[in-house]
C-alpha cells in the first residue's frame, strides 16, 4: 500500500490546481477500487500493485490530464514567431560569444591563464544564451499580455464590414527590417554588457599581443544602464511590429519617444565623460613610445560629432514621421 | 503500412475526442461515481482510459456542468458525479448537434 501512497504523492507533486488535496483523494478512491478488482478482495501483492499503477500512468502523464492546458506563457497566437525570434536570436548569440572568446584567446598575452580562460567557456555559453533566452521569452510574454492585434479582436459576431482597413503603404512593417533590428539590438546588448572590454586596442609586441579595453569603464557605467532601456524598449517594439505587421499610433508614439530618449542620452554622451579610455589610449601611446596626443585629441573630438551627428539624423527622421502623419491625417 | 496504420490510428483518435464529452454527460442523468461510471461505459464499449475520465470530470465540474459530492460507502469516501441543471441543458444541445451530424455524415457516406 505505501506503493500506492507514494503514487498519488509523485502525482500531486506535479499538480498546481489549488484543488491537489481533493485531486488526491479522489485518485486514492480509485486506485483502491482498481486495486479491490484485480484482487478479488484478497491481500494485494506488490506486483499486483505495481501493475495496475503502471497501467493507470506514469505519475507525470496523470497529473498532465489534471493540469489546465488553456493557460500559457506564450500562446499559439505568437508561438511560430516566437520560435523563429528565438532561434535567429539564440544563433546570433552563439556566433557573438564565439568570436568573443576566440578575440580573448587570441589577443591575450602567452602568460596568460589559459586553463582557467577555458573553464570559463561554458559559464560564458551559458550566461549569453539564458539573457538571449530570458529577454526574448520576457518581451513576448509582455506581447502576448498586452499587445491584440486585429485578427484576434474578431470573433463569433464577426462581418465583413469589420475587416481591417488596407495598411497604406508607409505604415506597413517590412519582417526582414524588423528582423535585423532585433539581431542588432541583441548584439548590441550582449557585446556592451557581456563583453565591452572586447572593442580594444590590440598590437603586438615582443611578448605576443598587448591589449588595451577602448572603453572606459566610468563612461560604460553612466551609459549603458540608459541604452540598455533603450534597447529593451526597442526589442519590445520591433516584438509587436512583427506581431501586428502595421505602424499604429501607439508603435509611433513609443518610437518618438524612444527617439527623444536616445538623443537625451546621446546630448548627456556630449557633455558627460568620454567614452573612450584617455587612460587606456594613454598607456598604449607609452609603450608604443609614440607620441599620439593629437591624434588622441582628434579620436574624441570625433566621436562627439559623431554623436551629433546622430542627434541630428534621429532628430530628422522623427521630424519627417510627424510631418508624414500629419499629412496623412489630412 | 506502418505509418498508414498509425495515421487510421489517430484520425479514430480524433474521432472519439469528439464524441468523449457528450458520451461522458449522457451517462450522468443519475448521481454516478468515477470508477463505475468508467466500467459502466466500457461495458456499453466505450473504453476510455482512466487517467483520461478523472480529469475530464473535473474539467466538465469546473464549467458547471456537472455537480459532485462526497460520499462514505464500504470505509471509503467516493466522489459521485451528477448532471447540474446547465449540463443538462449542454447535454440536450449536443444531443441535437450529434443528430445532424450523423445524418449529415451518413446522407454523405451513402451518396
Amino acid at each position: 500500500m505505501d506503493l500506492i501512497e507514494r503514487y498519488i504523492y509523485a502525482v500531486g507533486q506535479k499538480i498546481w490546481s489549488k484543488n491537489r488535496k481533493d485531486i488526491e483523494n479522489e485518485l486514492r478512491t480509485i486506485l483502491y477500487d482498481n486495486l479491490d478488482e484485480v484482487t478479488k478482495g484478497e491481500e494485494a501483492t506488490d506486483q499486483q500493485i505495481k501493475d495496475m499503477l503502471k497501467k493507470f500512468g506514469s505519475p507525470g502523464e496523470v497529473a498532465s490530464r489534471y493540469n489546465t492546458t488553456e493557460k500559457h506563457l506564450i500562446g499559439p497566437n505568437v508561438y511560430d514567431l516566437y520560435m523563429l525570434v528565438l532561434k535567429i536570436v539564440l544563433i546570433v548569440t552563439f556566433i557573438l560569444t564565439t568570436l568573443g572568446i576566440v578575440t580573448s584567446f587570441v589577443t591575450t598575452s602567452q602568460d596568460a591563464n589559459v586553463i582557467g580562460k577555458l573553464l570559463l567557456i561554458i559559464p560564458q555559453y551559458i550566461a549569453a544564451l539564458a539573457t538571449a533566452l530570458g529577454y526574448v521569452t520576457a518581451i513576448f510574454y509582455l506581447v502576448e499580455r498586452f499587445g491584440t492585434s486585429e485578427e484576434i479582436k474578431i470573433d463569433s459576431d464577426w462581418s465583413p464590414d469589420k475587416l481591417p482597413k488596407l495598411v497604406s503603404e508607409q505604415d506597413r512593417v517590412k519582417r526582414i527590417g524588423i528582423i535585423i533590428n532585433i539581431i542588432l539590438i541583441i548584439f548590441a546588448l550582449v557585446i556592451f554588457n557581456f563583453y565591452p572590454n572586447q572593442i580594444s586596442i590590440s598590437y603586438t609586441s615582443g611578448d605576443g599581443w598587448v591589449r588595451f579595453s577602448a572603453l572606459s569603464e566610468v563612461a560604460l557605467k553612466q551609459y549603458i544602464p540608459l541604452w540598455n532601456i533603450v534597447w529593451v524598449l526597442s526589442l519590445i517594439m520591433n516584438a509587436i511590429l512583427l506581431r501586428m505587421g502595421k505602424w499604429s499610433l501607439h508603435t509611433k508614439i513609443f518610437k518618438a519617444f524612444l527617439s527623444i530618449f536616445s538623443i537625451i542620452i546621446l546630448a548627456m554622451m556630449i557633455k558627460g565623460p568620454d567614452l573612450l579610455s584617455i587612460e587606456s589610449l594613454t598607456a598604449a601611446m607609452l609603450q608604443t613610445g609614440q607620441d599620439m596626443t593629437d591624434v588622441l585629441q582628434m579620436l574624441l573630438t570625433l566621436f562627439k560629432t559623431i554623436y551629433a551627428v546622430v542627434i541630428v539624423l534621429i532628430a530628422v527622421e522623427l521630424g519627417m514621421d510627424v510631418y508624414k502623419y500629419v499629412k496623412q491625417k489630412h | 503500412m506502418e505509418e498508414k496504420d498509425n495515421l487510421l490510428d489517430s484520425y479514430i483518435q480524433e474521432l472519439r475526442r469528439g464524441t468523449l464529452v457528450l458520451s461522458v454527460l449522457s451517462q450522468l442523468k443519475e448521481e454516478e461515481y468515477g470508477y463505475t461510471l468508467s466500467t459502466k461505459l466500457k461495458d456499453k464499449g466505450l473504453d476510455i482510459e482512466q487517467n483520461t475520465l478523472y480529469p475530464l470530470l473535473r474539467r466538465l465540474e469546473g464549467r458547471n456542468l456537472l455537480e459532485s459530492i462526497w460520499k462514505l460507502e464500504e470505509a471509503r469516501q467516493r466522489r459521485y458525479y451528477k448532471l447540474s441543471s446547465e449540463g443538462l441543458e449542454m447535454l440536450k444541445m449536443l444531443t441535437d448537434e450529434w443528430s445532424k451530424v450523423v445524418s449529415i455524415t451518413d446522407k454523405l457516406l451513402n451518396e
